[in-house]
Order: structure tokens, then sequence, then C-alpha cells
């Protein structure tokens, strides 16, 4: 994956810890939030600076959710099927304009020695592809490639009833984007 | 003979509020007391007589004036005749009454038959008057005797309880987290130990696996629209 821009954390628009520019004003009142409920939390040492981390916890690229949508997809499972039984055979697949619409829930998850349930910071991740022109080149029963195509991204990230994060890009150029590495990490569910 | 005697009457209980108790010794001589009330009488025998003389106690009871049953005690007293050593100046003679049971009245202006209060005097066996003296208590232990005793005493409960101890110590390990940090020089500043893991952990779940996607086409069509080779 070398398009570091399909990275939701870059999508997102994710301030940089080291940056010097002051962060939005949504992103102050999720600092602030989140620092009320910290204290809470009885630190044995000194407090984490949490939002300077919470970027880590977007650092999932675009491609491999859409990867990971279109190995669900009935069409697209017979013909990986395929590939699978002639590995050598490099077969191109072009989709019909069609969308994508994503929910997760990432969390950090804080354990403390000496307290028994962890504190978890829960987000809710809601992300809509509309992809058109898709070209996807599969070998192998793996896609390998998204040889062409483009999608408009539109994403929303809250905690709780705190709307963080909310982009709208668009087009967004997919073209030589590999997906090979994150098919090797995570078999096809 | 010849050494005075004293007598007492012992009683078990102190008469109750409103009784008065009065004495009389007859000492068997031809001598008698008064009525006194002085439980205690000293009489000297001149004489040894028959080797005996019986004393003769009497006790009148008076309850608010009123005057309630006496009672009276008999008792044999030796006597030693001179030729014998006169150990001391003084003996001692107790005439023991038996406990009575006390009832006082509900109305103590007009005492019922039952309300009365019996000194019946039985003499205690081991108690019989006589001239010879009953021995003096032991001298009690000087304050350096007492203080050794305690110090003995007491190592031999120090050693008890650590033989307890040692026998008996809990084998059971503290259940718990402790770390000892030590630090030779406790007079210098301490700070934080260095190198230790910190106590909280972040684990970052990005749980994309564990979201839901939906793909969607416009409907009418399948998502593959041509498969190239």
């Amino acid at each position: 994956m070398n398009n570091s821009s399909l990275n939701l954390r870059t999508l997102f628009s994710f301030p940089d810890p080291a940056a010097t520019a002051a962060p939005s004003n949504k992103w102050q009142e999720f600092q602030s939030r989140l620092g009320r409920e910290i204290k809470t939390i009885k630190w044995p040492a000194a407090m984490p600076d949490l939002t300077s981390k919470i970027g880590e916890l977007f650092n999932v690229e675009l491609p491999d959710l859409l990867v990971s949508s279109w190995k669900k997809a009935r069409e697209l499972q017979e013909a990986l099927e395929a590939s699978r039984k002639s590995p050598d055979e490099i077969i191109v697949l072009d989709l019909a304009e069609h969308e994508i619409a994503n929910e997760y829930h990432p969390y950090i998850e804080i354990r403390i020695a000496g307290l028994p349930l962890p504190k978890k910071i829960e987000f809710e991740v809601r992300i809509v592809t509309a992809l058109k022109g898709i070209n996807l080149k599969i070998q192998g029963g793996t896609i390998t490639e998204i040889q062409a195509g483009s999608c408009d991204f539109e994403g929303k990230i809250k905690y709780g009833d705190l709307t963080i994060a909310e982009k709208k890009l668009g087009p967004i150029e997919l073209l030589g984007v590999s997906t090979i590495a994150k098919q090797e990490a995570s078999p096809t569910k | 003979m010849g050494t005075p005697v004293l007598f007492e009457v012992v009683l078990w209980q102190p008469p109750p509020p409103g009784w008065n108790l009065q004495y009389r010794f007859d000492f068997g001589d031809g001598t008698r007391t008064d009525w006194m009330s002085e439980r205690q009488a000293t009489h000297t025998y001149s004489t040894s007589g028959n080797g005996s003389y019986p004393v003769h106690v009497e006790i009148a009871s008076t309850y608010r004036d009123r005057v309630m049953p006496s009672k009276t005690i008999d008792k044999d007293v030796d006597v030693i005749p001179p030729s014998n050593p006169t150990p001391s100046a003084t003996a001692y003679a107790a005439i023991t009454p038996s406990p009575t049971p006390i009832t006082p009245s509900p109305t103590p202006i007009t005492p019922s038959p039952t309300s009365t209060y019996t000194p019946i005097a039985t003499a205690v066996p081991t108690s019989i008057p006589s001239i010879t003296p009953i021995p003096p208590p032991p001298p009690a232990l000087r304050p350096s005797k007492m203080l050794w005793l305690y110090i003995a005493v007491g190592l031999v409960i120090a050693g008890l309880a650590s033989f307890i101890y040692k026998k008996w110590k809990p084998k059971a390990v503290i259940a718990g987290p402790l770390a000892f940090y030590p630090h030779s020089d406790w007079d210098a500043p301490q700070k934080p130990p260095e190198n230790l893991s910190i106590k909280y952990g972040l684990y970052f779940h990005p749980n994309v696996s564990a979201g839901q996607d939906r793909l969607e086409t416009d409907g009418a069509s399948s998502i593959l629209r041509r498969k190239k080779q």
C-alpha cells in the first residue's frame, strides 16, 4: 500500500501531535471531554497523552476496507474461486458502479494494574464509499490490485454523541493501488 | 493461762440496715462483759480450772428499736497450765456464725414474723479458741526479691511465646502485589525506581473485522460487469 493518502487517519485529517497548528473546535471539545472522563481513572503513573494516540486507532487503509467488502460479494467470490484453480492466470474484473457502507467501532482499552475492569474508550466510524469504474486485478484467488477507478468518500467518527470528525471527499483516484498485503495478513471471511 | 486471749464473733455477712447487734461475753470463769456493740473481747484466765472454761456469748438483735430473737454461742476454751512456755502476748480465737438468709419485711416499720435476722453462730472446727497462738502469716517478700520474681516470670513467658511462634508461625505467603525497593541510604532523597514497567496499558482495537459493511449496486445489475483475461 503505497498511497498513504488513503489512510483513514489522513482522510479524516486527524491532527498531528507534532503539529504547531491549533486543532479544530471539535477536536478540542473531544479532548476536553476525554480529559474529564479519564480524570475518574486513578492513574498509577503519569497520565498518558491519549489524544495524541487516538490517531493510531485509525491507521486503517481505505482499500483494505473495500477489499474486505468486495470479497463478501457472491460474484466476486466465484471469480476468486475460479482464479484459485488457475493460479498463474491473471484476471481483471470490471465492477459496476456501486456503494460500500462500512460501520465499525474501534476502541482503546486502558488496563490499569489493580482495577478489575478496563476502561474502554469507544468510537463509532461510519464510512460510505461510492465507487466508479473499478477494475480489480486478481491472481491465485487474491485481489492483488485496483487497476483503475475512483471513489467518493464520506465518513464520520463519533465519540458518544459527539462527532469528532466528519469528511466528504472525492473523487479519489484509486489507480494502481496494491491490495496484497492486507489479504495475506487476514484470510477471507 | 496468764495470757490475754482475744475472742471475736465473726459474722458471715454484715447486718442489714436497721439491724443492731449487741454482744455479751461470758468467759466461763465467773467473769463476763456488759452488753456492747463490739464483737471482740479480751480476757486473761488466772487459773487453769478444770483445764477448760465454757465460753458463752449472747448476741441480742434489734430491728428499728424492736427487740428480736437472740442467739447464743457456746464454746469450751482449753487453758494450758503455766509450765508451758508462753509464746506471745495475745492469743486469738474466732467464733464464726454461719450464714443466715435475710428476708427483710416489705414494711420495715412492722416486720413480719419471718423477717428475722438471726446470726446463728456455729463454731468452725478449725477455729477452736485456745491459748495456743495462731501462727502469724509469713512475711511478705522483700521488694528486691519480688523484682527478680517478676523478671523470671517475664523471661519464662517470653521464651514460651517465642517457642510457640516458631512452632506455629503462619506458613502461608501473604497474597497481594508487594514490591520492595531497597534503599541502602535511607537519608538520601528517594526517587521512584527506574526501569519499572508502566502500570497501565493502552490497547488499540481498530475492530474493523467486527464491523458491518454493505455493498450495494443500483439494484438492477450485478456488481461484476465484465471479466477480462
